[in-house]
């Protein structure tokens, strides 16, 4: 087995592209899913993966594991640890606690106090402005009107404004493919790359779409349009020493 | 990981200190990543890095084959280790994939550029043979096979096909540095010109006619029928793909019966050179092989 062939093995990946060679303290907040880092050798000198709204903690050998609530999701003293991981952990608390009760600027204010000078958060979100984004962010201000709720996933600009706004610095983020669950690629939001890499992209489907089908798809790539469409965004901030 | 490609571009004289390139980045599913990095809108360089395997062997053969094709390969830009990391960087090449028909004109016509640069790469590949650094380098591929098929599910087609290839007098020919993954998708065009990827795995096999087969299977989308047709010789001599492989054959001096007759061979090899590929790719390999193989040798 070839160390990148499975998704999960491709995540974990994808957190060593920002962070290798970073080996001390790390962080992993998760908001409902599985840590990404238990059971697995993670370099550092210690791991703690804090599982919110958990109410039982899945094994975790290696890994200090925590269980803490929706209201206190980030119970450490100030400059604790090196790097934060975020792996779809806004989207899982802000679906979890609804966006009226999630305060995603507070979360991120909070995770850059933990964080030493120099450290940094990576993490991945849904993209609010991806096709399906569209059409759920649609449906939930439907309903909005009725319950008050609003849309769970993050805009581009929204989540690098969130990151300032928390002083952070240094901010990168990238479109992922083909989403946050099974990385493949990971492409700068810089047009002159997400141009280049959608060219790429399109090229090699080339055989398998008509020419109307392929020169509408070259037509959004050349105008753009692809950086702002794929379903999931990676980033990657710095607290500044 | 950025950070150490950064450094070893900085250490290579490549960028400035402290430049940010922007990245495209690949998570492949073999043992490394693929990177390309942008400095500006038009220079970019393509990086390989990888924490599980040093790539300087890989570099090794980069290098190879910039001396044996300049105008092939994109000119590799040197190597760094950092930190556990191996790093390996070459030049960043702007290209759009090439199109079939741009390789393969009709038997009639003139042909163009790309045209021209594949049977110029077929050339000069045969006048390596037997005259190469890598051939006496190359791996036992015979041995190689052996052991490798021994314990797998086709062992008993891949045993049939070995013997097969002792016996075809393949093995008497001059050994040739083989590309290794000559495929369709590793040809582009670069500038209006032929330029080739991916030469990582050049000259660990030297078997003659493998890269010729390697095109040939992918321009005819792996499908059984068509690899049928080429065995046959039943493919009418002007179809594109065949009279590709006649030229390529007599530019080689590969008689065609021969290549013909091991067809299944070459893809036994292919398959073992594949072997850290995905499984995916190892599967359809393993099953083209078997319906290429008589019934009762299966």
């Amino acid at each position: 087995m070839t160390p990148y062939a499975t998704a999960a093995e491709r995540v974990r990946a994808l957190y060593r592209i920002p962070t290798a060679p970073l080996r001390n303290r790390t962080l992993e907040i998760c908001g409902g899913r599985d840590p990404l880092l238990a059971n697995w050798r993670w370099p550092g000198e210690g791991h703690v993966c804090c599982v919110v709204g958990a109410s039982a903690l899945p094994d975790g050998a290696g890994t200090t594991l925590i269980a803490t609530g929706l209201d206190a999701p980030v119970p450490f003293a100030a400059q604790s640890f090196d790097l934060v991981i975020l792996h779809r952990t806004l989207d899982d608390l802000a679906a979890a606690a609804g966006r009226n009760r999630f305060d995603a600027q507070f979360f991120l204010t909070q995770v850059a106090g933990v964080l030493t000078p120099g450290g940094l958060v990576a993490g991945c979100v849904q993209n609010r402005a991806s096709l399906p984004g569209i059409a759920h962010w649609a449906a939930q201000a439907l309903r909005m009107r009725a319950s008050g709720g609003t849309s769970f996933r993050f805009s581009l600009q929204g989540l690098r404004g969130m990151l300032s706004r928390a002083s952070l610095a240094d901010i990168r983020t990238f479109r992922l493919l083909p989403d946050g669950d099974a990385p493949l690629k990971l492409v700068d939001v810089d047009p002159t790359v997400t141009r280049f890499a959608f060219r790429r992209e399109l090229d090699a489907r080339r055989r398998h779409l008509s020419s109307m089908a392929f020169s509408a798809r070259r037509l959004a790539v050349e105008v753009g349009l692809y950086r702002y469409l794929e379903p999931s965004i990676f980033f990657w901030a710095y607290k500044p020493c | 990981m950025l950070k150490l490609v950064g450094q070893a571009l900085e250490e290579l004289g490549l960028v400035a200190r402290g430049a940010a390139p922007h990245c495209y980045i690949n998570i492949t599913t073999g043992e490394s990543l693929s990177i390309s990095a942008f400095v500006s809108d038009t220079v970019f360089f393509q990086i390989k890095a990888s924490e599980f395997m040093d790539l300087i062997p890989q570099y090794g053969a980069y290098c190879r084959a910039w001396d044996d094709f300049p105008a092939l390969v994109p000119r590799p830009l040197g190597h760094s280790a950092r930190n556990g990391w191996s790093i390996m960087v070459t030049e960043g090449k702007h290209h759009v994939m090439a199109r079939a028909a741009e390789l393969l004109p009709a038997a009639n016509d003139e042909p163009g550029t790309l045209a021209r640069g594949l049977l110029n790469f077929f050339e000069t590949s045969a006048r390596h043979a037997g005259n190469h650094p890598f051939v006496d380098a190359a791996d036992d591929l015979d041995g190689g096979l052996t052991a490798y098929f021994e314990s797998s599910p086709v062992s008993r087609v891949a045993s049939y096909w070995i013997e097969q290839s002792r016996e075809s007098g393949l093995h008497a020919m001059a050994a040739v540095p083989q590309h290794g993954d000559f495929v369709f998708n590793n040809l582009a065009s670069s500038a209006g010109r032929l330029v080739v990827f991916d030469w990582e795995d050049y000259g660990r096999c030297c078997l003659p006619g493998l890269d010729i087969f390697t095109l040939c299977l992918s321009l005819l989308e792996e499908k059984v029928e068509a690899l049928r047709a080429m065995m046959d010789g039943a493919e009418a001599p002007h179809s594109p793909v065949e009279h590709l492989l006649r030229h390529a054959c007599e530019i080689q001096k590969i008689p065609l019966p021969l290549f013909r007759r091991l067809v299944p061979f070459y893809l036994l090899v292919f398959l073992y050179l594949k072997r850290n590929y995905g499984v995916s790719v190892q599967q359809r390999m393993s099953a083209l092989l078997v319906q290429l193989t008589p019934a009762g040798m299966r």
